[in-house]
Protein backbone atom coordinates (compact mmCIF):
# COMPACT_ATOMS: atom_id res chain seq x y z
CA UNK A 1 0.00 0.00 0.00
CA UNK A 2 2.95 2.50 0.95
CA UNK A 3 4.59 1.68 -2.38
CA UNK A 4 1.73 2.24 -4.15
CA UNK A 5 1.12 5.80 -2.09
CA UNK A 6 4.89 6.82 -3.10
CA UNK A 7 4.45 5.85 -6.97
CA UNK A 8 1.39 8.22 -6.82
CA UNK A 9 3.37 10.72 -5.41
CA UNK A 10 5.78 10.01 -7.47
CA UNK A 11 3.84 10.44 -10.28
CA UNK A 12 2.32 13.65 -9.34
CA UNK A 13 5.17 15.19 -8.39
CA UNK A 14 6.04 14.88 -12.15
CA UNK A 15 2.97 16.76 -13.11
CA UNK A 16 4.12 19.69 -10.42
CA UNK A 17 5.65 22.41 -11.49
CA UNK A 18 8.89 23.06 -8.89
CA UNK A 19 7.68 26.26 -7.23
CA UNK A 20 4.44 24.64 -5.97
CA UNK A 21 6.59 22.71 -3.72
CA UNK A 22 8.62 25.51 -2.87
CA UNK A 23 5.58 27.26 -1.90
CA UNK A 24 4.60 24.75 0.77
CA UNK A 25 7.64 25.50 2.62
CA UNK A 26 6.76 29.91 2.35
CA UNK A 27 3.26 29.05 3.79
CA UNK A 28 4.76 27.71 6.93
CA UNK A 29 6.73 31.20 7.48
CA UNK A 30 4.84 33.56 5.63
CA UNK A 31 6.91 36.28 6.56
CA UNK A 32 10.35 35.50 5.18
CA UNK A 33 8.42 35.49 1.99
CA UNK A 34 7.52 39.53 2.36
CA UNK A 35 10.46 40.58 3.96
CA UNK A 36 13.91 39.48 3.46
CA UNK A 37 15.72 39.05 7.02
CA UNK A 38 19.37 37.40 6.39
CA UNK A 39 21.75 39.01 3.80
CA UNK A 40 21.13 35.93 2.74
CA UNK A 41 17.76 36.41 2.25
CA UNK A 42 18.58 39.69 0.48
CA UNK A 43 21.25 38.49 -1.99
CA UNK A 44 18.97 36.09 -3.15
CA UNK A 45 16.34 39.11 -3.64
CA UNK A 46 18.74 40.89 -5.20
CA UNK A 47 19.57 38.26 -7.91
CA UNK A 48 16.11 37.36 -8.30
CA UNK A 49 15.17 40.99 -9.18
CA UNK A 50 18.19 41.54 -11.34
CA UNK A 51 17.03 38.22 -13.30
CA UNK A 52 13.73 39.64 -13.88
CA UNK A 53 14.94 42.97 -14.79
CA UNK A 54 16.89 41.31 -17.88
CA UNK A 55 13.57 39.91 -18.72
CA UNK A 56 12.04 42.83 -18.82
CA UNK A 57 14.73 45.21 -20.23
CA UNK A 58 14.98 42.86 -23.37
CA UNK A 59 11.29 42.64 -23.53
CA UNK A 60 11.18 38.88 -23.85
CA UNK A 61 14.17 38.88 -26.66
CA UNK A 62 14.36 35.14 -26.30
CA UNK A 63 12.33 31.89 -27.33
CA UNK A 64 9.20 31.17 -25.80
CA UNK A 65 8.38 27.09 -25.67
CA UNK A 66 4.94 25.79 -24.38
CA UNK A 67 3.11 22.77 -25.37
CA UNK A 68 0.21 21.08 -24.58
CA UNK A 69 -1.13 17.07 -24.65
CA UNK A 70 -4.07 15.34 -24.62
CA UNK A 71 -3.64 11.21 -24.16
CA UNK A 72 -7.33 9.56 -25.09
CA UNK A 73 -9.23 6.71 -24.87
CA UNK A 74 -12.14 5.96 -27.19
CA UNK A 75 -14.30 3.52 -28.21
CA UNK A 76 -17.83 2.67 -29.71
CA UNK A 77 -20.22 0.20 -29.23
CA UNK A 78 -21.04 -0.46 -33.00
CA UNK A 79 -18.82 -1.89 -35.62
CA UNK A 80 -19.27 1.46 -37.84
CA UNK A 81 -16.26 3.17 -38.38
CA UNK A 82 -16.26 7.49 -37.70
CA UNK A 83 -15.65 9.72 -40.60
CA UNK A 84 -13.18 12.15 -38.08
CA UNK A 85 -10.68 11.62 -35.21
CA UNK A 86 -9.35 8.62 -37.15
CA UNK A 87 -12.21 6.63 -37.10
CA UNK A 88 -13.32 5.46 -33.75
CA UNK A 89 -14.50 1.64 -33.68
CA UNK A 90 -15.79 -1.14 -31.11
CA UNK A 91 -11.98 -1.83 -30.50
CA UNK A 92 -10.26 -0.19 -28.29
CA UNK A 93 -8.37 3.33 -29.22
CA UNK A 94 -5.85 5.39 -27.78
CA UNK A 95 -4.53 7.03 -30.62
CA UNK A 96 -7.66 8.39 -32.39
CA UNK A 97 -8.25 11.92 -30.67
CA UNK A 98 -4.61 12.01 -28.83
CA UNK A 99 -2.43 15.00 -29.84
CA UNK A 100 0.73 16.77 -28.80
CA UNK A 101 1.63 20.28 -29.50
CA UNK A 102 4.70 22.26 -29.37
CA UNK A 103 5.02 26.09 -29.85
CA UNK A 104 7.69 28.49 -30.19
CA UNK A 105 7.81 31.82 -30.20
CA UNK A 106 10.61 34.75 -30.40
CA UNK A 107 10.61 38.36 -30.56
CA UNK A 108 12.57 40.05 -32.25
CA UNK A 109 12.01 43.39 -31.02
CA UNK A 110 8.87 44.73 -29.07
CA UNK A 111 6.31 44.77 -32.27
CA UNK A 112 7.57 42.07 -34.33
CA UNK A 113 6.78 37.88 -32.86
CA UNK A 114 7.83 34.57 -35.10
CA UNK A 115 5.64 32.23 -33.89
CA UNK A 116 5.49 28.08 -35.30
CA UNK A 117 3.32 25.35 -33.91
CA UNK A 118 4.06 21.63 -34.52
CA UNK A 119 1.57 19.17 -33.71
CA UNK A 120 1.57 15.56 -33.69
CA UNK A 121 -2.18 13.43 -34.09
CA UNK A 122 -2.47 9.94 -33.20
CA UNK A 123 -4.65 9.93 -36.40
CA UNK A 124 -2.38 10.65 -38.40
CA UNK A 125 0.48 7.97 -37.11
CA UNK A 126 1.84 11.32 -35.11
CA UNK A 127 3.17 12.55 -37.86
CA UNK A 128 4.30 16.33 -37.02
CA UNK A 129 2.99 18.96 -38.99
CA UNK A 130 3.14 22.83 -38.53
CA UNK A 131 -0.40 23.73 -37.31
CA UNK A 132 0.76 27.62 -37.31
CA UNK A 133 3.87 29.25 -38.71
CA UNK A 134 3.94 33.23 -39.01
CA UNK A 135 5.43 36.27 -38.82
CA UNK A 136 3.35 38.65 -36.85
CA UNK A 137 3.80 42.60 -37.21
CA UNK A 138 1.96 44.92 -33.99
CA UNK A 139 1.09 48.27 -36.11
CA UNK A 140 -0.25 49.12 -32.83
CA UNK A 141 -2.10 48.64 -29.72
CA UNK A 142 -4.77 48.19 -31.54
CA UNK A 143 -3.73 47.17 -34.84
CA UNK A 144 -1.81 43.08 -35.56
CA UNK A 145 -0.52 41.63 -38.70
CA UNK A 146 0.19 38.19 -39.37
CA UNK A 147 1.67 36.67 -42.68
CA UNK A 148 2.04 32.77 -43.05
CA UNK A 149 0.45 29.89 -41.91
CA UNK A 150 -2.34 30.17 -39.36
CA UNK A 151 -6.22 29.13 -38.16
CA UNK A 152 -8.68 30.68 -39.52
CA UNK A 153 -11.24 32.22 -36.77
CA UNK A 154 -14.53 29.84 -38.47
CA UNK A 155 -15.76 29.41 -34.80
CA UNK A 156 -16.07 30.04 -31.53
CA UNK A 157 -13.17 27.42 -30.58
CA UNK A 158 -11.49 27.33 -33.96
CA UNK A 159 -7.84 28.58 -33.25
CA UNK A 160 -7.07 26.60 -30.26
CA UNK A 161 -9.71 23.25 -30.58
CA UNK A 162 -6.38 21.13 -30.61
CA UNK A 163 -5.51 22.51 -27.33
CA UNK A 164 -7.56 20.07 -24.65
CA UNK A 165 -6.68 21.53 -21.95
CA UNK A 166 -8.18 24.82 -23.11
CA UNK A 167 -11.44 23.07 -24.05
CA UNK A 168 -14.64 22.02 -22.31
CA UNK A 169 -14.56 18.41 -24.54
CA UNK A 170 -12.55 16.03 -25.68
CA UNK A 171 -13.49 17.15 -28.83
CA UNK A 172 -15.56 19.70 -29.73
CA UNK A 173 -19.42 18.56 -31.80
CA UNK A 174 -18.83 17.37 -34.93
CA UNK A 175 -21.83 18.77 -36.13
CA UNK A 176 -20.80 21.97 -36.35
CA UNK A 177 -16.76 21.56 -36.21
CA UNK A 178 -16.98 18.43 -38.47
CA UNK A 179 -18.62 20.53 -41.47
CA UNK A 180 -15.59 22.46 -42.40
CA UNK A 181 -12.78 19.90 -41.89
CA UNK A 182 -9.23 21.76 -42.03
CA UNK A 183 -9.23 25.40 -41.27
CA UNK A 184 -5.60 26.19 -41.56
CA UNK A 185 -4.61 28.30 -44.34
CA UNK A 186 -1.90 29.98 -45.66
CA UNK A 187 -2.22 33.90 -46.13
CA UNK A 188 -2.84 37.43 -44.21
CA UNK A 189 -4.40 37.80 -41.07
CA UNK A 190 -5.29 41.40 -39.48
CA UNK A 191 -6.84 41.56 -36.20
CA UNK A 192 -8.33 45.15 -34.90
CA UNK A 193 -8.99 45.81 -31.17
CA UNK A 194 -11.50 48.32 -30.80
CA UNK A 195 -11.65 50.40 -27.95
CA UNK A 196 -14.99 49.88 -26.72
CA UNK A 197 -16.38 50.97 -23.13
CA UNK A 198 -16.34 47.48 -20.92
CA UNK A 199 -16.49 45.41 -24.22
CA UNK A 200 -13.53 44.51 -25.65
CA UNK A 201 -14.87 44.14 -29.29
CA UNK A 202 -11.89 42.88 -32.08
CA UNK A 203 -12.45 42.43 -35.65
CA UNK A 204 -10.42 39.63 -37.72
CA UNK A 205 -10.11 39.25 -40.99
CA UNK A 206 -8.21 37.38 -43.20
CA UNK A 207 -7.50 36.32 -47.06
CA UNK A 208 -5.36 33.27 -48.19
CA UNK A 209 -5.71 29.77 -49.77
CA UNK A 210 -4.65 26.09 -48.46
CA UNK A 211 -5.54 22.23 -49.74
CA UNK A 212 -6.42 19.59 -47.96
CA UNK A 213 -7.62 16.05 -48.12
CA UNK A 214 -11.32 15.97 -47.36
CA UNK A 215 -12.90 12.51 -45.77
CA UNK A 216 -15.23 11.95 -48.79
CA UNK A 217 -14.20 14.22 -51.82
CA UNK A 218 -10.37 13.70 -51.59
CA UNK A 219 -8.23 16.19 -52.17
CA UNK A 220 -9.92 19.75 -52.18
CA UNK A 221 -7.88 23.04 -53.15
CA UNK A 222 -9.03 26.66 -51.71
CA UNK A 223 -7.51 29.22 -53.69
CA UNK A 224 -9.12 32.32 -52.29
CA UNK A 225 -10.48 32.54 -49.03
CA UNK A 226 -11.58 35.42 -47.11
CA UNK A 227 -13.01 35.34 -43.43
CA UNK A 228 -14.34 37.99 -41.45
CA UNK A 229 -14.93 37.70 -37.81
CA UNK A 230 -16.04 39.79 -35.00
CA UNK A 231 -16.32 39.08 -31.88
CA UNK A 232 -17.12 41.45 -28.77
CA UNK A 233 -17.05 40.17 -24.71
CA UNK A 234 -17.53 41.45 -21.92
CA UNK A 235 -16.71 39.42 -18.15
CA UNK A 236 -19.19 36.96 -18.26
CA UNK A 237 -20.37 36.78 -22.19
CA UNK A 238 -18.66 36.66 -25.20
CA UNK A 239 -20.63 37.27 -29.01
CA UNK A 240 -18.84 35.67 -31.98
CA UNK A 241 -20.17 36.16 -35.67
CA UNK A 242 -18.36 34.81 -38.29
CA UNK A 243 -18.26 34.86 -42.51
CA UNK A 244 -16.11 32.80 -45.15
CA UNK A 245 -16.27 32.91 -48.26
CA UNK A 246 -13.81 30.67 -50.21
CA UNK A 247 -13.46 30.04 -54.05
CA UNK A 248 -12.32 26.95 -54.37
CA UNK A 249 -11.72 23.55 -56.87
CA UNK A 250 -13.95 20.34 -55.74
CA UNK A 251 -12.42 17.40 -57.59
CA UNK A 252 -14.50 15.04 -59.47
CA UNK A 253 -16.31 12.00 -57.39
CA UNK A 254 -17.17 8.51 -59.06
CA UNK A 255 -19.83 6.93 -57.15
CA UNK A 256 -20.53 2.60 -58.08
CA UNK A 257 -23.97 2.44 -59.38
CA UNK A 258 -26.56 -0.28 -59.53
CA UNK A 259 -28.87 -0.56 -62.36
CA UNK A 260 -31.92 1.36 -62.28
CA UNK A 261 -35.07 0.55 -63.79
CA UNK A 262 -36.20 3.40 -66.63
CA UNK A 263 -32.89 4.58 -67.18
CA UNK A 264 -29.41 3.51 -69.48
CA UNK A 265 -28.01 2.95 -66.21
CA UNK A 266 -26.60 -0.91 -65.67
CA UNK A 267 -24.83 -2.30 -62.61
CA UNK A 268 -21.14 -1.73 -62.82
CA UNK A 269 -21.43 2.30 -64.07
CA UNK A 270 -20.16 4.46 -62.13
CA UNK A 271 -21.88 8.00 -61.62
CA UNK A 272 -18.91 10.87 -61.73
CA UNK A 273 -19.67 14.09 -60.26
CA UNK A 274 -17.64 16.93 -62.22
CA UNK A 275 -14.90 18.81 -61.34
CA UNK A 276 -16.28 22.27 -60.21
CA UNK A 277 -14.95 25.84 -59.25
CA UNK A 278 -17.51 26.44 -56.39
CA UNK A 279 -18.34 28.90 -54.06
CA UNK A 280 -18.02 28.11 -50.84
CA UNK A 281 -19.49 29.97 -48.30
CA UNK A 282 -19.43 29.78 -43.91
CA UNK A 283 -21.92 31.31 -41.70
CA UNK A 284 -21.29 31.17 -38.10
CA UNK A 285 -22.95 32.89 -35.08
CA UNK A 286 -21.89 31.66 -31.59
CA UNK A 287 -21.99 32.90 -27.96
CA UNK A 288 -20.39 31.92 -24.05
CA UNK A 289 -22.04 32.52 -21.08
CA UNK A 290 -19.31 31.91 -18.30
CA UNK A 291 -19.53 32.99 -14.71
CA UNK A 292 -16.42 30.66 -13.37
CA UNK A 293 -19.86 28.72 -12.30
CA UNK A 294 -22.05 28.02 -14.96
CA UNK A 295 -20.63 27.59 -18.49
CA UNK A 296 -22.94 28.06 -21.55
CA UNK A 297 -22.17 27.66 -25.01
CA UNK A 298 -24.11 27.62 -28.08
CA UNK A 299 -23.19 28.12 -31.84
CA UNK A 300 -24.65 27.38 -35.22
CA UNK A 301 -23.21 27.26 -39.08
CA UNK A 302 -23.90 27.12 -42.05
CA UNK A 303 -22.32 25.61 -45.45
CA UNK A 304 -23.36 26.28 -48.64
CA UNK A 305 -21.82 25.33 -51.43
CA UNK A 306 -22.81 25.88 -55.64
CA UNK A 307 -22.08 22.52 -56.52
CA UNK A 308 -23.18 18.71 -56.46
CA UNK A 309 -22.02 19.16 -52.40
CA UNK A 310 -24.60 19.34 -50.27
CA UNK A 311 -25.44 22.67 -48.19
CA UNK A 312 -25.32 21.61 -44.56
CA UNK A 313 -26.01 23.22 -41.25
CA UNK A 314 -25.28 22.01 -37.59
CA UNK A 315 -25.98 23.43 -33.92
CA UNK A 316 -25.23 23.15 -30.61
CA UNK A 317 -25.96 23.85 -27.10
CA UNK A 318 -24.03 22.97 -24.16
CA UNK A 319 -24.34 23.78 -20.40
CA UNK A 320 -22.35 23.02 -17.89
CA UNK A 321 -22.19 23.41 -14.06
CA UNK A 322 -18.66 23.98 -11.74
CA UNK A 323 -18.23 22.46 -8.48
CA UNK A 324 -15.43 22.89 -6.95
CA UNK A 325 -12.81 20.91 -9.46
CA UNK A 326 -15.56 18.86 -10.98
CA UNK A 327 -17.76 19.86 -14.60
CA UNK A 328 -20.66 18.25 -15.43
CA UNK A 329 -22.47 19.06 -18.92
CA UNK A 330 -24.16 18.03 -21.05
CA UNK A 331 -24.71 18.76 -24.76
CA UNK A 332 -27.44 18.54 -27.77
CA UNK A 333 -26.07 18.78 -31.03
CA UNK A 334 -27.64 18.21 -34.41
CA UNK A 335 -26.75 18.68 -38.06
CA UNK A 336 -28.76 18.29 -41.07
CA UNK A 337 -28.54 18.91 -44.81
CA UNK A 338 -30.59 21.41 -46.55
CA UNK A 339 -30.75 21.00 -49.65
CA UNK A 340 -31.30 16.41 -50.09
CA UNK A 341 -32.70 15.56 -52.95
CA UNK A 342 -32.89 18.79 -54.23
CA UNK A 343 -29.63 19.86 -55.60
CA UNK A 344 -29.42 20.31 -59.81
CA UNK A 345 -26.61 17.44 -59.75
CA UNK A 346 -25.97 18.76 -63.61
CA UNK A 347 -24.73 16.44 -66.47
CA UNK A 348 -22.86 13.66 -65.26
CA UNK A 349 -20.61 11.17 -67.47
CA UNK A 350 -20.59 7.76 -67.00
CA UNK A 351 -20.53 4.94 -69.26
CA UNK A 352 -23.24 6.56 -70.55
CA UNK A 353 -24.22 9.66 -70.52
CA UNK A 354 -27.47 11.42 -69.05
CA UNK A 355 -29.02 14.66 -67.67
CA UNK A 356 -29.78 14.09 -64.17
CA UNK A 357 -32.72 16.03 -62.67
CA UNK A 358 -32.96 16.68 -58.91
CA UNK A 359 -34.90 14.62 -56.75
CA UNK A 360 -34.61 11.84 -59.34
CA UNK A 361 -33.12 8.48 -58.68
CA UNK A 362 -29.50 8.80 -59.64
CA UNK A 363 -30.00 12.04 -56.78
CA UNK A 364 -31.31 10.08 -53.94
CA UNK A 365 -27.68 7.72 -54.58
CA UNK A 366 -25.72 10.79 -55.02
CA UNK A 367 -27.12 11.81 -51.46
CA UNK A 368 -26.66 8.63 -49.38
CA UNK A 369 -23.06 9.16 -50.39
CA UNK A 370 -22.67 12.52 -49.26
CA UNK A 371 -25.73 13.36 -47.05
CA UNK A 372 -24.76 13.62 -43.59
CA UNK A 373 -27.79 13.96 -40.93
CA UNK A 374 -27.19 13.21 -37.25
CA UNK A 375 -27.40 14.29 -33.60
CA UNK A 376 -25.59 13.86 -30.84
CA UNK A 377 -26.42 14.29 -27.26
CA UNK A 378 -23.37 13.91 -24.74
CA UNK A 379 -23.00 13.81 -21.09
CA UNK A 380 -19.67 14.93 -20.09
CA UNK A 381 -17.25 15.30 -16.96
CA UNK A 382 -14.08 17.19 -16.49
CA UNK A 383 -12.12 17.09 -13.44
CA UNK A 384 -9.14 19.75 -12.36
CA UNK A 385 -6.27 16.99 -10.95
CA UNK A 386 -3.98 19.90 -11.02
CA UNK A 387 -3.64 23.65 -12.14
CA UNK A 388 -2.09 22.28 -15.71
CA UNK A 389 -3.69 18.70 -16.16
CA UNK A 390 -7.16 18.34 -16.38
CA UNK A 391 -9.02 14.96 -16.66
CA UNK A 392 -12.46 14.13 -19.47
CA UNK A 393 -14.85 11.84 -19.84
CA UNK A 394 -17.50 12.09 -21.88
CA UNK A 395 -20.34 9.39 -23.24
CA UNK A 396 -21.97 10.05 -26.52
CA UNK A 397 -25.03 9.03 -28.21
CA UNK A 398 -25.21 9.32 -31.67
CA UNK A 399 -28.62 9.09 -33.19
CA UNK A 400 -31.31 10.83 -35.89
CA UNK A 401 -29.17 9.78 -39.01
CA UNK A 402 -33.06 10.34 -41.48
CA UNK A 403 -31.28 7.30 -44.40
CA UNK A 404 -27.90 9.26 -44.14
CA UNK A 405 -24.65 7.44 -42.50
CA UNK A 406 -24.03 10.18 -40.35
CA UNK A 407 -20.64 11.28 -39.59
CA UNK A 408 -19.17 7.89 -39.92
CA UNK A 409 -17.22 6.18 -43.11
CA UNK A 410 -19.54 4.90 -46.09
CA UNK A 411 -17.82 1.96 -45.86
CA UNK A 412 -19.08 1.01 -42.82
CA UNK A 413 -22.01 2.98 -41.68
CA UNK A 414 -24.10 2.57 -38.30
CA UNK A 415 -25.69 -1.07 -38.20
CA UNK A 416 -28.48 0.07 -36.17
CA UNK A 417 -30.15 3.60 -35.23
CA UNK A 418 -28.13 5.16 -32.72
CA UNK A 419 -23.94 4.74 -32.07
CA UNK A 420 -22.60 5.67 -28.38
CA UNK A 421 -19.51 6.16 -27.76
CA UNK A 422 -17.29 6.19 -24.99
CA UNK A 423 -14.46 8.74 -24.56
CA UNK A 424 -11.76 9.17 -21.56
CA UNK A 425 -8.70 11.74 -21.84
CA UNK A 426 -5.83 13.29 -19.79
CA UNK A 427 -4.80 17.16 -21.05
CA UNK A 428 -2.33 19.22 -20.10
CA UNK A 429 -0.51 22.58 -20.53
CA UNK A 430 3.00 22.77 -19.92
CA UNK B 1 -18.18 11.65 51.55
CA UNK B 2 -14.44 13.05 52.32
CA UNK B 3 -13.40 11.06 48.73
CA UNK B 4 -16.49 12.19 46.72
CA UNK B 5 -16.14 15.75 47.75
CA UNK B 6 -12.25 15.91 46.54
CA UNK B 7 -13.37 14.39 43.98
CA UNK B 8 -15.98 17.18 42.99
CA UNK B 9 -13.69 19.24 43.47
CA UNK B 10 -11.05 18.00 41.21
CA UNK B 11 -13.68 17.67 38.91
CA UNK B 12 -14.56 21.19 39.18
CA UNK B 13 -10.77 22.54 38.80
CA UNK B 14 -10.38 20.19 35.59
CA UNK B 15 -13.59 21.75 34.18
CA UNK B 16 -11.59 25.04 35.05
CA UNK B 17 -8.78 24.39 33.31
CA UNK B 18 -10.66 22.81 30.12
CA UNK B 19 -12.67 26.23 30.10
CA UNK B 20 -9.17 28.61 30.43
CA UNK B 21 -8.16 25.95 27.32
CA UNK B 22 -10.80 26.77 25.96
CA UNK B 23 -10.47 30.74 26.42
CA UNK B 24 -7.36 30.64 25.00
CA UNK B 25 -7.56 28.83 22.07
CA UNK B 26 -10.68 31.02 21.49
CA UNK B 27 -8.18 33.85 21.79
CA UNK B 28 -5.78 32.58 19.52
CA UNK B 29 -8.10 31.64 16.99
CA UNK B 30 -9.54 35.06 16.66
CA UNK B 31 -5.96 36.67 16.50
CA UNK B 32 -5.01 33.93 13.79
CA UNK B 33 -8.01 34.87 11.71
CA UNK B 34 -7.69 38.89 12.08
CA UNK B 35 -4.29 38.51 11.22
CA UNK B 36 -5.19 36.08 7.90
CA UNK B 37 -7.85 38.75 6.97
CA UNK B 38 -5.25 41.61 7.11
CA UNK B 39 -2.96 39.56 5.02
CA UNK B 40 -6.12 38.86 2.81
CA UNK B 41 -6.43 42.40 1.76
CA UNK B 42 -4.29 42.76 -1.50
CA UNK B 43 -2.95 46.48 -2.86
CA UNK B 44 -3.06 46.78 -6.62
CA UNK B 45 0.32 49.06 -6.68
CA UNK B 46 2.42 51.24 -9.56
CA UNK B 47 5.51 53.76 -9.10
CA UNK B 48 5.34 56.68 -7.08
CA UNK B 49 5.68 58.65 -10.87
CA UNK B 50 2.68 56.96 -12.45
CA UNK B 51 -0.43 59.57 -12.39
CA UNK B 52 -3.28 57.56 -14.53
CA UNK B 53 -6.14 56.78 -13.59
CA UNK B 54 -6.61 52.91 -12.65
CA UNK B 55 -10.20 51.18 -11.69
CA UNK B 56 -10.67 47.47 -11.80
CA UNK B 57 -11.30 46.96 -15.59
CA UNK B 58 -8.48 48.74 -16.57
CA UNK B 59 -6.66 46.54 -14.53
CA UNK B 60 -7.99 43.39 -15.52
CA UNK B 61 -7.41 44.37 -18.93
CA UNK B 62 -4.00 44.80 -18.17
CA UNK B 63 -3.19 41.64 -16.02
CA UNK B 64 -5.17 39.48 -19.35
CA UNK B 65 -2.84 40.78 -21.74
CA UNK B 66 -5.83 42.49 -23.56
CA UNK B 67 -4.04 46.00 -22.84
CA UNK B 68 -0.01 46.82 -22.94
CA UNK B 69 -0.90 50.96 -21.79
CA UNK B 70 -2.23 52.91 -18.99
CA UNK B 71 -4.95 55.39 -19.98
CA UNK B 72 -1.75 58.10 -20.80
CA UNK B 73 -0.63 55.87 -23.39
CA UNK B 74 2.13 54.86 -21.39
CA UNK B 75 3.60 50.77 -21.50
CA UNK B 76 2.27 48.99 -18.48
CA UNK B 77 3.84 45.78 -17.99
CA UNK B 78 1.57 43.48 -15.34
CA UNK B 79 4.09 41.44 -12.98
CA UNK B 80 1.98 38.56 -10.99
CA UNK B 81 3.08 36.77 -7.99
CA UNK B 82 3.75 32.80 -8.21
CA UNK B 83 0.89 31.43 -9.85
CA UNK B 84 0.82 28.68 -6.54
CA UNK B 85 0.94 31.25 -3.94
CA UNK B 86 -2.36 32.39 -1.73
CA UNK B 87 -1.69 35.61 -3.04
CA UNK B 88 -1.61 35.30 -6.89
CA UNK B 89 -5.01 32.84 -6.22
CA UNK B 90 -6.48 35.68 -4.59
CA UNK B 91 -5.86 38.24 -6.89
CA UNK B 92 -6.88 35.95 -9.50
CA UNK B 93 -10.00 34.83 -8.19
CA UNK B 94 -11.48 38.07 -6.83
CA UNK B 95 -10.16 40.36 -9.84
CA UNK B 96 -9.99 38.66 -12.35
CA UNK B 97 -13.28 36.44 -11.37
CA UNK B 98 -10.93 32.80 -12.61
CA UNK B 99 -9.75 29.88 -10.10
CA UNK B 100 -6.64 28.38 -10.73
CA UNK B 101 -7.37 26.03 -13.61
CA UNK B 102 -9.64 28.92 -15.59
CA UNK B 103 -6.47 31.05 -14.94
CA UNK B 104 -4.63 28.23 -16.88
CA UNK B 105 -6.78 27.62 -19.26
CA UNK B 106 -7.62 31.25 -20.55
CA UNK B 107 -3.65 31.37 -20.68
CA UNK B 108 -3.55 28.42 -22.72
CA UNK B 109 -6.30 29.98 -24.87
CA UNK B 110 -4.56 33.07 -25.28
CA UNK B 111 -0.48 31.48 -26.07
CA UNK B 112 -1.80 28.76 -28.37
CA UNK B 113 -3.59 30.99 -30.53
CA UNK B 114 -0.40 33.52 -30.33
CA UNK B 115 -2.66 36.63 -28.99
CA UNK B 116 -0.30 37.19 -25.94
CA UNK B 117 1.77 35.83 -23.03
CA UNK B 118 1.00 35.40 -19.53
CA UNK B 119 2.97 38.29 -17.48
CA UNK B 120 6.23 37.45 -15.36
CA UNK B 121 5.90 36.60 -11.76
CA UNK B 122 7.85 37.42 -8.76
CA UNK B 123 8.05 35.37 -5.79
CA UNK B 124 7.68 37.92 -3.06
CA UNK B 125 6.33 41.52 -2.34
CA UNK B 126 9.49 42.87 -1.46
CA UNK B 127 10.75 41.48 -4.95
CA UNK B 128 7.60 43.32 -6.60
CA UNK B 129 8.38 46.91 -4.69
CA UNK B 130 12.25 46.59 -5.88
CA UNK B 131 10.63 45.92 -9.37
CA UNK B 132 8.35 49.20 -9.59
CA UNK B 133 11.21 51.19 -8.15
CA UNK B 134 13.12 50.28 -10.75
CA UNK B 135 10.80 50.23 -13.48
CA UNK B 136 7.71 52.98 -13.66
CA UNK B 137 5.32 51.13 -16.34
CA UNK B 138 5.06 48.07 -13.84
CA UNK B 139 2.16 47.59 -12.66
CA UNK B 140 1.84 44.16 -9.52
CA UNK B 141 0.09 43.58 -6.43
CA UNK B 142 1.05 43.01 -3.13
CA UNK B 143 -0.61 42.09 0.91
CA UNK B 144 -1.57 45.85 1.96
CA UNK B 145 0.53 44.55 5.36
CA UNK B 146 3.48 45.15 3.28
CA UNK B 147 3.20 48.48 1.69
CA UNK B 148 5.96 50.91 1.96
CA UNK B 149 6.24 54.64 0.52
CA UNK B 150 8.24 53.54 -2.65
CA UNK B 151 4.97 52.50 -4.24
CA UNK B 152 1.79 53.91 -4.70
CA UNK B 153 -1.62 51.70 -3.94
CA UNK B 154 -4.49 52.37 -6.76
CA UNK B 155 -6.60 49.79 -5.94
CA UNK B 156 -7.47 47.69 -2.71
CA UNK B 157 -9.28 44.16 -2.83
CA UNK B 158 -10.81 44.12 0.49
CA UNK B 159 -12.35 40.84 1.08
CA UNK B 160 -11.14 37.52 1.47
CA UNK B 161 -12.71 35.26 -1.15
CA UNK B 162 -14.70 32.43 0.19
CA UNK B 163 -12.57 29.25 1.00
CA UNK B 164 -15.28 26.82 -0.53
CA UNK B 165 -15.25 28.72 -4.03
CA UNK B 166 -11.73 28.87 -4.49
CA UNK B 167 -11.23 25.58 -6.28
CA UNK B 168 -7.85 24.95 -4.71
Amino acid sequence: MRQAKRLQIMILSLFMPQPLIASGSDTSSPDSSTSPQTLEDWQQLERRINTLERKLSKNNKKLKIDGFISATYARSDDRSITENWGGITEKNDFGALSNIGVQMSFSPNPRTSITAQFVARGEEQWHMEAEWAYIAFKASNQLTFRLGRQKAPLYLLSEYIEVGYANPWIYAPDEVYGITGDSTYNGINMLYKVPMGNWDTSLQAMWGSNAFSHPIVGDVSLDDLVSLSITTRNEYITYRLGYTLITGNIPALDVPLPTIANTPIVAGDTLSFLDLESDITYLSAGAIFDNSQWLLMTEFAQLKVDSWFTDTSGAYLMIGYRVGKIMPHITAAKMEVQDQGARNIGTISSGNTIFIPPGEQVGTIADSFLVQNQSTYTLGLRYEILPAVSAKMELSHITNFNGSNGQFNASQPPTGDSVNIVKFSIDSVF
Amino acid sequence: MVILSQQKRANTQQHKLKANACMALLISLCLLTASGYSRAEISIVVSNFNNNELNSSLIRKIFLGKRSSFADGSPSIAITQDEHSEIAQHFNFMLLNRSPQQYKAYWARMIFTGKAYPPEQAYSDAEVIELIKSNPSIISYIHTSSLTSDVKEVFRIQKAPDKKKLHF
